[in-house]
């Protein structure tokens, strides 16, 4: 009955995550990330932003590609080892623990696609733009910008119902798994403005969830 | 900004304390500062950064506001909100590094559970400096050649910070309460509202009174001590509120079965949230629900070379140094709250955390997980070197 006691839930964060996320998105999530990695082929060089337990990651190193997976939080990059290696993956993913911000030790043109599951809409708006900045310099001309993401839908209704209905819904799957997300503003405007052209946008029934791949110019 | 204005976001936020409320990130200049100005980082919890701004006010600084997620830089540094990742976020993004000549940054000590200064140092070159627990504290600092003394490190409860408390937890249990209530039983609902208000400005502002009793010396049998007195607390805190519904039920010759049982019952609750783990809601004491309860921390004398970043980050002033030999000596672990800033700051892994049993934590260990040590409530079994 206390603050700690709530920080307890906050710090089995982790462990709960994927069961937590599954709720959240009601499986819709799967096949959306599904669909993106449809895009990535053999042998590419990869770079998975904010991999958390491994959702993209994984699949990627699955169809062959050399993933570099970067989290700032050990936790989920824990989950997301264990997995690695359940699956016999390891030897095509490298986890990192760096953040978005240290993006600028990665060489130019060193990537043929860059993907992000869940991650931006956590990112301060200073590091979105550097983010989206450094994912241009670091794509191979016409690599692939991969993002799969929750956004405010732009109609009204749907805003106010979404603002009502989920956040009663958040907080309680915030309460049984410890886990929630956040709503991007304004990111295909973002992606596009930094010189890229989307290959595919899609938004699913409810318009909460976006699904996004854009091109190097 | 208008006092008005600092005012009533003081009310609001202080009631809905337990919500985080985030504001923009980025940097602010203060005064007007210059390229040897001293830079200083917060957390973007709304409320810390009017309380920051007001109390720098006549000072010229660059203040960083970091990602903490909309909760304050404790809370969230404890829970993994809060880290050397956000911290390097807002040196190499908010262009500070064309702003100064110097690569110092000074973080709020209270952080030091959460951010590792190694890892800010590897991947920027800034040097960390460990600010004062109270940013009121901030000029006196500067003044004393940005130096702490033992008292600006030192974490405190004062009757203004019970009061928050009191009106935090009186606020949200007036709502719950009514809200069942309401349902339940209409007219119980205002007596209940004063009551659990009542309630809440007894035990908060009465904290230093039984302090000594929850926080006992006994070094030898600290841990047994500890849950005996905190029982022996919570009895007798449910015994005088129990009372309490008695007299004043003679007092207004209600005295029914009916009405002894329903404001027992209520009252009873109402004590049992409020002061069931009171410590969680101090910064001087531990949660009851907290494995750490059973923990101490340790020294290992032969990894420790003295350099006192223990005593520095500990915001409970529970080290001393022996100068002469070089070594840090937890003189007072009754005082300890297990934020886990000491074990998590020192550059030569000599502290840990050992249970009754033997079971040690490394240093490693705490970094990753944090305070709470991620829901793992069994100890990893690691040999300890012998001494």
């Amino acid at each position: 009955m206390s603050t700690l006691l709530l920080m307890k839930l906050f710090e089995t964060t982790p462990s709960r995550y994927d069961k937590g996320i599954r709720l959240l998105t009601g499986g819709q999530l799967d096949d959306l990330y599904d669909r993106l990695i449809a895009q990535v082929k053999e042998g590419d060089r990869v770079l998975d932003i904010g991999c958390g337990t491994g959702a993209l990651t994984l699949r990627a190193a699955k169809k062959g590609a050399h993933v570099k997976a970067i989290d700032i939080n050990p936790g989920m990059l824990d989950v997301a080892r264990s997995k690695a290696e359940a699956a016999h993956l390891s030897q095509n993913i490298n986890f990192e623990e760096m953040g978005v911000a240290e993006l600028g030790r990665e060489e130019d043109r060193s990537y043929d696609a860059v993907m992000s599951g869940l991650c931006l809409s956590e990112l301060t708006e200073e590091e979105l733009n550097f983010a989206v900045k450094e994912v241009v310099r670091i794509l191979k001309p016409g690599g692939l910008f991969l993002v799969a993401d929750e956004v405010r839908p732009s109609s009204f209704f749907r805003r106010l119902f979404q603002g009502i209905f989920r956040s009663l819904f958040k907080l309680f799957v915030f309460l049984v798994s410890g886990t929630t997300t956040r709503a991007l503003k304004n990111v295909l405007k973002k992606i596009e403005g930094a010189g890229f052209e989307i290959v595919s946008y899609g938004l699913n029934k409810s318009q909460n969830l976006l699904s996004l791949a854009a091109r190097k110019k | 900004m208008s006092i008005l204005k600092y005012g009533l976001f003081y009310i609001l936020e202080t009631l809905f304390r337990f919500l985080p409320v985030p504001q923009k990130t980025g940097l602010i200049k203060i005064g007007s500062p210059d390229k040897n100005s001293p830079v200083l980082l917060t957390g973007n919890y709304h409320l810390t950064v009017l309380k920051v701004k007001r109390a720098l006010r006549g000072q010229n600084v660059f203040l960083l506001v970091a990602n903490s997620h909309g909760i304050n830089v404790w809370c969230a540094a404890a829970g993994g909100h809060f880290t050397h990742h956000d911290v390097i976020s807002a040196i190499k993004l908010s262009g500070i590094e064309q702003l100064v000549d110097h690569r110092t940054v000074i973080l709020p000590q209270l952080a030091a559970c959460g951010i590792e200064a190694r890892v800010i140092d590897q991947r920027t070159g800034w040097k960390v400096k460990w600010g004062p627990v109270d940013i009121r504290d901030f000029t006196a600092y500067v003044e004393n050649g940005q130096k702490k003394t033992v008292a600006m490190s030192i974490v405190r409860f004062p009757l203004r910070g019970r009061l928050e408390m009191a009106i935090a937890w009186a606020f949200w249990m007036s709502v719950v309460f009514s809200l069942v209530l309401l349902i339940v039983k209409k007219e119980a609902v205002v007596p209940a509202i004063v009551m659990v208000w009542l309630l809440a400005f007894i035990i908060f502002p009465a904290f230093p009174l039984y302090l000594p009793l929850l926080r006992p010396k006994r070094q030898d049998k600290l841990l047994e001590m500890r849950r005996i007195s905190r029982r022996i607390f919570l009895g007798s805190f449910l015994l005088l509120v129990l009372t309490g519904v008695f007299l004043y039920s003679l007092w207004t010759s209600h005295l029914s079965l009916d009405f002894l049982l329903f404001w027992g019952i209520a009252s009873a609750i109402a004590a049992l949230i409020l002061a069931g783990d009171l410590g969680g809601s101090t910064p001087l004491l531990i949660s009851e629900f907290r494995e750490e309860l059973n923990f101490r921390v340790e020294v290992d004398e032969k990894k420790c070379r003295g350099d006192g970043i223990c005593g520095i980050v500990c915001p409970l002033d529970c080290f001393t140094l022996d100068k002469q030999k070089r070594l840090a000596i937890l003189e007072r672990p009754d005082k300890c709250v297990f934020c886990g800033a000491c074990v998590v700051q020192c550059q030569f892994d000599a502290l840990s955390y050992m249970d009754k049993k033997g079971g040690r934590f490394s240093p490693d260990f705490i970094r990753k997980h944090k305070v709470g040590l991620s829901g793992k409530r069994k100890p990893r079994k690691e040999a300890f070197p012998k001494l």
